[in-house]
């Protein structure tokens, strides 16, 4: 197992210059360039300078002087210069990351709950009022627009009931767990929902399939209360493909968080991303961009792993 | 299972007509997109009629869902957004099932280095992270209905070519497949009448899900202020542009929103009855 | 199987929203007013900054000046007042002199006893090293070339700065609206001090300001706690701490500081309404020095065929309702603009009445410069289609609207107006090169009325292409003058002809709503580029 992580890690490394080459190509060939940031706002800036900003920052030098120039930044570990802050883009990133990784974190574990307590109950009691109801209620997380949902539980429990804190990771100056956990509830109920659906739906039909195996047959036939065989045998076999897909969804998590940090103001590095599109930030956003591929990448081999660690019949070697 | 044997497709239609939320699913989604597609005839006023004296109205019944923020009626906005959303997402599903259905039959078909090059492109297209190499591409040309379709559909193939791929690599030694080679059928005609038709199911669960995927895309999208722009109206960037009176003035995001929520949820359940349909494993016992 | 029926349902639909539910025990107003007895100002700021050094910040600086002080700021009412300066020289007050080699001495009295941050005293040498930097080729500031008249900076003592300009320049007393510490940057180049991320990002930040930088948590806020030692005496500032919290989603703002968290934050003018009547709070209508406008290019051959003859764009500016823009689309909460000089300004013009809403006038000068309704209802002339594309900046609502606006009303006098969209950075570019028809747009402008980079032939903000000589002189002859009563009458002449010209329609002036907690005191918004914090350090919170 070992050496088969150790090749797939081997892997990525060729796979992580294609990768870079092409971004590389797709961000520098959108119209549009830095300069554009100096105007936010309508502020009057003389126009000629933009052209000796551009020259400053090198961006009107060849492409593949730049991206020779950006990938000894980015071999040299710190991913070059931001071109808003002016910070090496490694140190942007890692001071935005935790927040993302918490969030992604938590939304995950909500998710993986509130799916297989739903995916249980669903197929044992199939095609019940309530296997619709739960179907129902967790494909309105796919069907509500994610922005639409964020704003209306901040009106909800922000405005009117005032329970819950609307924006940000806690209240500045009154730091405590509590205080932290509150602020984190909205934002995570949002990402969670998304995918509560597509994990209880597959756990459901994978439940179905195993519920008339013949091993579960056998151990209803010796009497063993049906807690013990959905619970302890079905569930437990049932649930191998779907964490494999659950792994597989993580990447897609740092998809979703680029909305959801978005519309919370949650200092995450989804939300810079967008930030630093609008202003052609260049490096920042292959920073971005490359850790979000790692990402999918490594979730990817989690996702192979998982499954290969949980299915006594798959070995890598 | 007493009945003689039917053709899969006659079959599927069997399985999903007693899968009722999936049928009143497929009877809403119908009834609205044909609304939406007869939105000149049906809609009371042209979907650019500003009237600055009159924006955002409450409901009435001059105007079914009020008026927008120039006076417009929501309602025939309404219609003619759904022409486009519910455009963009058939579009792009198309395109995204039909690429990823090459791509996979390609490489599941011939195998070898044409296999292992065309899934390095997928792995490497499945490795971007969606949503920010959407906005990266959304930058890239006027938002225009037919660019976010190619955006969306180039953006969500790689699942599709990975289970094609699968599902052909299994059957291409099938002894059916074995006798149409003998019988000296040409490759493109072996992928295209014996292999695809049995692959069928995955891909058309694929491509439904797909038409609600993209339609929330766009939504999501025209939050970020890179979807398709107005004039041209969406449901997405209706929802959008109420979204700052929506405490105020409730209607003009409940009535592009609900819009999104039905057909997306519609859309999904006809998947989901589509899986269980097709799903041997699934089926009522 | 009983077991299994009563737990999970419960489980499945009730895990999510339970925990919020669990949560919930009230913080919503906890965040007002005073935390262990210190007064905190909470903020709802609509982005976050870039860098902290307002000469190379990209952004509308306005939370520097909680710590940093220039010689100047702007007040409420678009005027310059001293701050660090003791007062604004003048040719009446005898600070500004005449010298016979044609150049101009301008003399600022600095305010004794003011200290950095760190201690250090604050002087004249400090002004001198802020003007070398800014003036330096590689500063990137964003008004580097208005800094370029000074020639020469000496310190006849800590507390005079004597400039020798070249010559008169209106714009000599809106300059240094900020001073940097030379001290801190000893022996750096001007490339260093730009990327200097101890003062960029607040390790090094000083100024001279009210309030000292606490933290900046990246992408969440900036804390700013109070300068003990202040130089306008013990008792200012007169709160202990000021949060910004960056919270760039207009929605969520709103509901931020509609949850009762924060005691200041701007929304958009349509959500005016909304919090028109909240408890606790006042809406101020800030009408800012950025004017919604509509610009018509003559750049272009294409441009040049249909916006070539004065006549025509005339007719087309009355063929628009800006009354109903400002009044309806906008619902009142803006003031129609007649000119580009916001009437806060004393230089404003209040003579100049903008064109009249008169469609059939507008039809009547279209017919007579011989544009006639075709068989489509779109006008021709020759063979050519009265048809143009308005270019237009994707997620801007209020510039979208209005160009929707404009599009129906020039319709109905036959002109087709086709839409083309473009993300922002891609705007920006097109913009710039000139490759465009028509857009909707808004200038940031300073509280100095010089009109001249914007509508000069060729001047570096004239993207139009409009080129006019003798509005030229008259707007150079207007920067040269330094007194109100030499400047204004050119100033209104500059206005006039700019009417005459059409090349530009002004619309409204863009309002910046700001709701304020009436917990603030002192609060005196401004509608300046350099916003509404000007006067910080006599705000009070109850």
């Amino acid at each position: 197992m070992t050496a088969y992580i150790g090749r797939r890690l081997l892997q990525m490394i060729p796979l992580m210059f294609g990768i870079s080459l092409v971004l590389f190509a797709l961000i520098q060939a959108a119209p549009g360039g830095p300069e554009g940031a100096l105007l936010q706002g309508g502020r009057m800036v003389d126009a000629r300078m933009l052209d000796a900003y551009r020259h400053r920052l090198g961006v009107d030098k060849p492409v593949p002087e730049q991206y020779v120039r950006w990938l000894g930044a980015a071999l040299s570990g710190h991913l070059g210069v931001s071109y808003s802050s002016s910070q090496p883009v490694s140190k942007m990133i890692l001071e935005r990351l935790p927040a993302t990784l918490e969030l992604m974190g938590v939304s995950f574990l909500l998710a993986a709950l509130a799916a297989i307590a739903l995916g249980i109950f669903s197929a044992v009691k199939q095609y019940s009022a309530f296997d619709f109801l739960g179907t129902g209620f967790s494909f309105l997380g796919i069907a509500m627009p994610v922005f639409w949902f964020a704003l209306i539980l901040q009106m909800v429990f922000g405005v009117w009931l005032k329970w819950l804190p609307i924006s940000g990771t806690h209240t500045v100056g009154a730091t405590s767990f509590s205080d932290h956990m509150e602020h984190l509830v909205l934002p995570a109920a949002v990402l969670s929902l998304r995918y509560i659906a597509g994990w209880s739906r597959y756990l459901r039909s994978s439940l179905l399939g195993v519920l008339r195996a013949d091993y579960v047959r056998t151990a209803r036939a010796k009497g063993l209360p049906e807690r013990v065989v959905v619970g302890v045998h079905a569930v437990r076999n049932a649930l191998i493909p779907v964490v494999s897909v659950m792994a597989l969804n993580l990447a897609d998590l740092f998809s979703g968080a680029v909305i959801t940090e978005t519309v919370f103001a949650w200092p995450g590095i989804g939300r810079m991303f967008v930030q630093a599109m609008l202003a052609r930030d260049y490096p920042l956003l292959m920073g971005i961009l490359l850790l979000g591929s790692v990402m999918v990448l490594i979730f990817n081999l989690v996702a192979d792993v998982v499954y290969a660690a949980l299915d006594p019949r798959i070995r890598y070697d | 299972m007493t009945d003689e044997p039917r053709s899969p497709a006659a079959e599927i239609w069997r399985q999903l007509r007693r899968h009722k939320p999936a049928m009143v699913s497929l009877v809403v989604f119908l009834v609205i997109a044909a609304a939406c597609l007869a939105a000149p005839v049906i809609a009371p006023y042209p979907f650019d009629a500003i009237n600055l004296t009159g924006i955002r109205q409450a409901p009435s019944l001059h105007h079914l869902m009020g008026t927008d923020d120039l006076g417009r009626d929501l309602f025939t906005r309404v219609l003619y957004g759904g022409r486009i959303s519910i455009l963009i997402g058939i579009l792009s599903a198309v395109l995204g099932t039909g690429l990823g259905t090459l791509v996979g039959a390609l490489a599941g078909y011939y195998g070898g280095r044409i296999d292992s090059l065309l899934m390095r492109v997928t792995d490497v297209a499945y490795a971007i992270p969606a949503l920010p190499l959407l906005i990266v591409l959304a930058s890239y040309t006027q938002a225009g209905v037919g660019s976010m379709a190619v955006i969306i559909g180039l953006l969500s193939w790689m699942g599709t070519a990975r289970v094609v791929r699968g599902e052909v690599l299994s059957l291409r030694s099938a002894v059916f497949v074995e006798a149409a080679r003998a019988l000296g059928a040409s490759s493109g005609r072996i992928i295209g009448r014996h292999i695809l038709p049995n692959a069928v199911g995955p891909i058309v669960v694929g491509a439904t899900l797909a038409v609600g995927n993209a339609i929330i895309v766009e939504s999501s999208l025209s939050f970020l202020g890179l979807g398709v722009q107005p004039p041209i109206p969406t449901w997405g960037n209706l929802l959008q542009d109420a979204t700052s009176t929506m405490a105020t003035n409730p209607w003009l995001t409940i009535f592009p929103g609900l819009a999104i929520l039905v057909v997306v949820l519609a859309v999904n359940f006809l998947g989901d009855g589509l899986q269980d349909a097709l799903d041997p494993t699934g089926r009522s016992t | 199987m009983d077991h299994v029926r009563r737990t999970f349902p419960t489980m499945s639909a009730l895990v999510w929203l339970v925990a919020a539910a669990a949560c919930g025990s009230g913080s919503g107003d906890a965040a007002n007013g005073s935390i262990g007895g210190r007064r905190i100002l909470r903020i709802a700021y609509l982005r976050e900054i870039d860098v902290l050094n307002p000469f190379t910040s990209q952004n509308l600086v306005d939370i520097e000046f909680s710590m940093m002080e220039g010689l100047v700021t702007t007040d409420d009412h678009n005027s310059y007042v001293p701050v660090l300066a003791k007062e604004i020289p003048t040719e009446e007050n005898g600070l500004v002199t005449r010298r016979d080699d044609g150049t101009v001495a301008i003399t600022w009295p600095l305010h004794s006893g003011v200290r950095w941050h760190d201690g250090a005293p604050f002087t004249s040498a400090d002004v001198c090293f802020t003007w070398r930097f800014v003036s330096s080729p590689g500063s990137q500031t964003y008004n580097r070339d208005q800094y370029l008249g000074i020639k020469a900076c000496d310190t006849p003592d800590d507390t005079t700065v004597v400039f020798t300009w070249d010559g008169l320049y209106g714009y000599y007393d809106g300059l240094f609206e900020a001073v940097l510490p030379e001290h801190v940057f000893r022996g750096m180049s001007t490339d260093q001090i730009v990327n200097d991320e101890g003062f960029n990002r607040g390790r090094t930040t000083l100024g001279t300001g009210p309030f000292r930088l606490a933290e900046w948590k990246s992408g969440e806020y900036i804390r700013v706690v109070r300068n003990d030692d202040y130089w306008r005496g013990a008792e200012y500032p007169r709160i202990d701490e000021i949060v910004w919290s960056f919270i760039p989603d207009d929605n969520t703002r709103l509901n931020a500081i509609k949850s009762g968290g924060y005691h200041w934050s701007q929304i958009q003018p349509v959500q005016v309404k909304d919090v028109a009547h909240l408890p606790g709070y006042h809406v101020h209508l800030i009408s800012s020095n950025s004017v919604m406008h509509l610009d018509l290019n003559v750049g272009t051959p294409h441009g040049r065929l249909l916006f070539g003859d004065p006549a025509v764009r005339r007719a087309l500016f009355h063929a628009i309702d800006r009354r109903a823009i400002a009044d309806q689309l906008m619902e009142g909460t803006v003031a129609l603009a007649d000119t580009p000089l916001n009437p806060t300004s004393p230089y404003h013009d209040e003579s100049v009445q903008g064109y009249a809403f008169d469609p059939s006038l507008a039809r009547r000068m279209l017919d007579a410069a011989g544009w006639w309704p075709g068989r489509d209802g779109v006008r021709t002339k020759e063979g050519q289609r009265f048809s143009f594309t308005l270019l237009n900046r994707a997620g801007s609502a209020d510039r979208t609207a209005v160009g929707q606006v404009i599009q129906a009303q020039l319709r109905d006098v036959g002109i087709e107006v086709g839409f083309e969209t473009l993300e922002s950075a891609a705007w920006t570019q097109r913009w710039r090169t000139g490759e465009w028809e028509a857009l909707v747009s808004a200038w940031f402008l300073s509280a100095d009325p010089s009109l001249t980079s914007l509508y000069q032939c060729d001047g570096p903000n004239n993207m139009t292409g409009m080129c006019d000589p003798g509005l030229d002189s008259i707007m150079e002859a207007s920067d040269r003058r330094l007194d109100f009563a030499g400047r204004k009458p050119l100033l209104n002449q500059v206005q006039e002809r700019l009417h005459d010209d059409a090349f530009t329609l002004p619309i409204y002036y863009n309002v910046v709503p700001e709701v304020v907690s009436d917990a603030v005191g002192n609060y005196r918004g401004s509608g300046t580029n350099f916003g509404s914090f000007w006067n910080l350090w006599e705000w009070t919170l109850r």
